[in-house]
């Protein structure tokens, strides 16, 4: 018997599909409203406090238009402010609109343009090509300016060139991602980061070394917690409190050393750059950490529940039109003596 | 009234009794005994965040001649690594928010087999970042580094009719002379827990000068709670919330 290989082709193909992780990420025309809190603590001034705090609540959006373009913002409002007058206002923490592309099998590039964390403005590209599947080269690429939100707005001119390269490893069977980079960073240093990240179910933990030809040398941990419900509505509009909470130790306080920016404001390192079904690579291939809803299966229901109301709305028409045509056919002397 | 203390009593100790097990060199949130390090390791995944209050008595007394507290978050990533990073408050003149920062770390090249110990080295309070010697320049060439020790320990457990006692021997070493070198040399203690109750460990720790006693047990899977003697004398304990991630 004379089996076609395309036979034997597709149901392995559908098999391969079935094993690969489903899509978290939004779907077109999908909006996300969130709130999140962001804490900021810093122990660097001596004073009788252990330590002093900021903390903003950070409500966002997220639109997704489809064919992976998105529109992303949030503001950052502060409730607990020990920082001093120059944290007292209401900021836009990132307001953005971006395009991800996938090149062949093994390139994917996202272009952002926008305002950005950090007090940034401008362009971003990030581009991540796959070598192996234990190995690809990140990179990024941006043009901004400095967008001062206090008393007044002011605007820098477009014109610091940043820009940072280097490989990214991803040991699946310890899912171990180890990222290096160097190159230029938002305050002009130029520097390295090196990082090692083990993925959990729903936490990433790293550490991070790293060096400044203006701060020298530092390094620290990070923390990062998807924050349940880690199922997604089949709704439109969704309303959800932030995807992840993220906690930084840097052993040194030089804030303006090695310091990026991002694009969007629940961009995180264990999510990465990209949606996790564009040419999935690294921490993609686990399990996502948002189940998305099983739209399908929604949409059935949703429709089954119309054709119920429209079952019972015929029916009450059809009772209706009886209860009418009843009281119609009732005798004239019935009618009297109700009226009576 | 009766039945109902009973079932709470019952439902409590089946809670416990279900609860897994796990150790501590608590103060520092890395597993060990009391002061001293030992060679076990918590699974894969485990994360640990927890405070300890510690007696004057078993901190460097240049920086801590009062009792104090700390705070802790660890983790284990490997079977065979520790991480941990360690919070302790501590003041001097007038300034009041000063903390002392370590980072603790932990490998064992070596697990425990039914005739051989576990094998582990590691190091608490490694790295300095020198801010102490910029803040007094007066004083001898200080830096951070309070708790600076290096260490191997080796640890193995026997099985005495279903109640589990452990041994271990450590050789540790305080690189900063000032403070704690009481405590170098070779250290070591007895665990004992019993068959009745697994998730109660009751430790008594020869390290390097004084001889402590101390208990610790894990609740309801999640809460490890520490409490010593410190030489039969200054009590010292904490309470951690204990989680694996995967």
């Amino acid at each position: 018997m004379k089996i076609k290989f395309k036979t034997l082709l597709t149901p392995l193909a559908a098999a391969l599909i079935g094993v690969l992780p489903a899509s978290s990420q939004m779907k077109g025309g999908d909006v996300d409203i969130f709130m999140g809190v962001e804490l900021n603590y810093r122990d660097i001034i001596f004073n009788h406090r252990p330590v002093d705090l900021l903390i903003h609540l950070t409500p966002g959006v997220k639109w997704n238009l489809g064919h992976r373009w998105e529109i992303a913002g949030a503001a950052a409002i502060p409730v607990v402010n020990q920082y001093g007058d120059n944290s007292k206002y209401v900021i836009i923490q990132a307001a953005s609109v971006s395009k991800q592309i996938g090149i062949g099998k093994h390139w994917r590039t996202r272009f952002s343009g926008g305002v950005f964390t950090q007090s940034r403005y401008g362009l971003d590209i990030k581009t991540q090509y796959e070598v192996k599947p234990w190995l690809a080269i990140d990179a990024e690429l941006g043009l901004t300016g400095q967008l001062t939100m206090q008393k007044s707005w002011a605007l820098s001119p477009m014109t610091r060139f940043t820009f940072l390269v280097g490989p990214d490893f991803w040991l699946g069977k310890w899912t171990t991602q180890l990222i290096a980079r160097g190159g230029r960073f938002v305050y002009g240093d130029y520097g390295a980061v090196a990082e090692a990240y083990r993925h959990f179910k729903h936490t990433s933990v790293g550490l991070f070394a790293q060096y400044s030809n203006v701060g020298k040398s530092s390094a620290g941990f990070k923390v990062i917690v998807m924050i349940p419900p880690y199922k997604r509505s089949c709704r439109k509009v969704h309303f959800r409190p932030a995807s992840n909470f993220r906690l930084t130790f840097n052993s040194q306080s030089n804030s303006r050393s090695n310091v990026t920016y991002r694009t969007e404001p629940e961009q995180n390192e264990r999510q990465g750059w990209f949606d996790r079904d564009l040419l999935p690579w690294g921490p993609d291939t686990m399990a996502p950490d948002f189940r998305p809803c099983d739209r399908e299966a929604y949409e059935a229901e949703q429709l089954e529940k119309e054709l119920k109301k429209q079952e019972n709305s015929k029916k009450k028409t059809v009772i209706s039109i009886e209860a009418t045509e009843s009281i119609d056919m009732l005798p004239e002397s019935g009618k009297g003596v109700e009226e009576q | 009234m009766k039945k109902l203390i009973s079932a709470t009593i019952s439902l409590l100790t089946a809670f416990i009794l279900m609860s897994p097990m796990a150790t501590a060199q608590q103060y520092t949130g890395m597993t060990g005994l009391i002061h001293t390090p030992d060679a076990e390791m918590d699974s894969a995944g485990t994360a640990r965040i927890g405070m300890h209050i510690l007696n004057k008595e078993f901190t460097p007394k240049q920086a801590f001649d009062y009792t104090t507290g700390d705070a802790y978050l660890s983790l284990t990533p490997f079977s065979w690594m520790e991480i941990g990073y360690t919070m302790t408050l501590f003041r001097r003149g007038d300034a009041k928010n000063k903390k002392d920062r370590y980072f603790s770390i932990k490998f064992r090249p070596l697990k425990e087999g039914k005739w051989w110990p576990a094998i582990a080295v590691g190091a608490n309070d490694f790295i300095s970042s020198g801010i102490w010697k910029s803040l007094d320049p007066g004083e001898d060439n200080l830096s951070n580094g309070f708790f600076r020790n290096y260490y191997i320990s080796a640890t193995k457990h026997f099985d005495l009719k279903g109640h589990e006692l452990g041994a271990t021997l450590s050789y540790r070493y305080f690189t900063n002379g000032r403070n704690l070198n009481h405590y170098n040399g070779v250290v070591g203690g007895i665990t004992y827990r019993p068959r009745f109750f697994r998730p109660l460990r009751a430790i008594l720790e020869y390290a390097g000068r004084d001889v402590n006693f101390g208990v610790d047990c894990l609740l309801w899977k999640h809460l490890l709670l520490q409490a010593s003697l410190q030489r039969f004398k200054y009590p010292s304990g904490g309470v951690c919330y204990v989680v694996n991630l995967f």
